[in-house]
């Protein structure tokens, strides 16, 4: 158990690099604030069949980033990849997905991607639930100042990674859940899909002159692609949300980069899947970009590509993407409400 | 009195002919720098019959200097990898604006080659200095080198001339083009 520690450790700080994560500690117990009745719990993932239909949009994201996103989601349904040539081969691989067609490449986010929230996490009513100790508490966590560079973060993977973490401390289980639009979502399984949207996501465009773009989808579309292989993997195999690594100093790494925790050390990470998908979508792109959009997605496109390490130009392995199994959510409805779980 | 006179007025004669001095000297200096900005990099060097038609190009007059000076500000305005740097873990997770800005300002400099074909040289000369800048940002770099590539269009040797002395992060980017 204890030689499972450290790398779930690091792997929890470099997933909270993604994106800055609220500190755990820094809680509010016994919130009086919502329901005063336990929602009925949203059924684990593996049980229901999901398509990008089903992706639950958080009813405090707004107006205008709620038609981006609904923008970007027709997009993904209806965009096929393909472009008959050795990159494809190369996607399929890192995705591990047989085609590049809409369905299979909605189907493949769809898996990883289920619930969008806002960067106010605070406005979200959650919960630490202790199944052993039949006991439930209600907090709100506080928002913290955070970059406004920051485009998502799967949240999802890093809860579920401190559910795990004090399984190991303690031996106890203590999950976390959080009530989107008044249903709990328990937060047992690295796919479980909750995505947290930053400034970032819409801040920073492409084309600005036309906010609504084909090519600024396609950016935010990467970034949905790339967040969602931070759901993949798992602590046996040290690859647990596919972990960023510390950028080396090596002759391929560009310099800017090196010691900051924004790189890949294998061939099918978070940076291959972006890699992957920004190049499939500028290389269609012809019709619907300008030239101006086309040198911003190839920037995209340098920019994933220069993150993926090359130990003296061979390529990096691949690791085995399958996810682990999580934990079994309860139900809480006869559970005591306290204010320390 | 009068003598004191005299002294005073040598000594002004003399500070006026120092201060003179002074004003030429650093005068030429200014130019120098400018000079440098504008001339071809280390690495790469723009072929000379391109720099000869272009020095006849640029003799037209008003259109060559505000192009000289457009492209002067977009040489400051892409050289921002200290930026790049100093930025922190969350900033660089997904691509950072400053690799954005820079791309606009590419396009840009793209499309004013294209209303402009006859400058030729000033074009290769930014995209072979922007390659070549430690200070601008790997991937803006590989995507000037490619520019620099398609606009002189050279063969195997030459190309590999240049490529040699480029690090090989922005070439292997290049080469993924």
């Amino acid at each position: 158990m204890d030689s499972l520690r450290v790398p779930l450790v690091f792997g929890l700080f470099l997933l909270v690099s993604c994106g800055k994560a609220e500190d755990p500690k820094r809680v509010t117990a016994n919130v009086t604030a919502g329901p005063s009745k336990q929602p009925a719990a949203v059924q684990p993932m593996h049980d229901v069949q999901y398509d990008l239909s089903s992706l639950v949009m958080a009813d405090d994201l707004g107006d205008s980033l709620r038609g981006d996103l609904a923008r970007d989601l027709d997009i993904i349904k209806s965009f096929d990849a393909t472009n008959n040539s050795q990159d494809d081969q190369e996607t399929m691989r890192v995705m591990e997905i047989a085609s590049l067609d809409a369905a299979a490449m909605s189907g493949w986010l769809a898996v990883r991607l289920k619930y969008v929230i806002s960067g106010n996490i605070s406005a979200y009513q959650m919960s630490t639930v202790n199944p052993d100790a039949r006991t439930y508490n209600l907090f709100r966590m506080e928002n913290q100042a955070e970059s406004e560079n920051i485009a998502a973060s799967n949240r999802g993977t890093e809860y579920y990674l401190r559910a795990k973490e004090s399984k190991l401390r303690d031996g106890h289980l203590k999950y976390l859940r959080i009530l989107i639009n008044n249903k709990w979502v328990d937060l047992v399984e690295p796919r479980v899909g909750l995505m947290q949207i930053g400034p970032g996501f819409t801040k920073y465009m492409v084309n600005r002159l036309d906010p609504k773009s084909f090519a600024n989808s396609a950016m935010r579309i990467e970034i949905l692609f790339h967040e969602a292989r931070h759901a993949d993997g798992a602590s046996g195999r040290n690859n647990l949300g596919f972990p960023h690594i510390i950028c080396p100093a090596d002759p391929l790494v560009p310099s800017e980069l090196v010691g900051k925790p924004a790189c890949d050390d294998s061939s099918n990470g978070a940076y291959s899947v972006g890699r992957g998908l920004i190049n499939a979508y500028r290389k269609k792109c012809d019709k619907k970009c300008s030239k101006s959009d086309l040198v911003g997605l190839e920037a995209l496109y340098l920019d994933s590509l220069s993150r993926i390490i090359k130990t003296h130009g061979a390529v990096p392995p691949e690791k085995d993407a399958s996810p682990e199994k999580g934990f079994t959510a309860v139900d809480t409805s006869s559970f005591k409400k306290v204010t320390n779980p | 009195m009068k003598t004191s006179r005299s002294i005073l007025l040598i000594f002004g004669v003399l500070g006026l002919f120092s201060c003179l001095a002074i004003f030429l000297w650093s005068g030429t200096e200014i130019v120098g720098a400018e000079t440098q900005v504008s001339s071809s990099p280390l690495a790469i060097d723009v072929p000379t019959d391109y720099q000869q038609k272009n020095e006849g190009a640029m003799n037209l007059g008003g259109e060559a200097t505000m192009l000289r000076a457009e492209l002067l500000q977009a040489r400051h305005d892409i050289q921002n990898s200290a930026e790049l740097e100093k930025a922190s873990a969350e900033d660089v997770h997904h691509a950072p604006e400053l690799i954005l800005a820079a791309a606009t300002k590419l396009a840009e400099v793209m499309e004013l080659e294209a209303t402009y074909p006859q400058q030729k040289a000033e074009f290769l000369n930014f995209y072979a200095e922007c390659a070549d800048d430690a200070s601008v940002i790997t991937v803006t770099r590989a995507q000037c080198l490619k520019r620099y590539m398609d606009s002189l269009n050279p063969d195997e040797a030459q190309k590999q001339q240049v490529l040699k002395d480029l690090p090989v992060s922005v070439v292997h980017l290049y080469q993924s083009l």
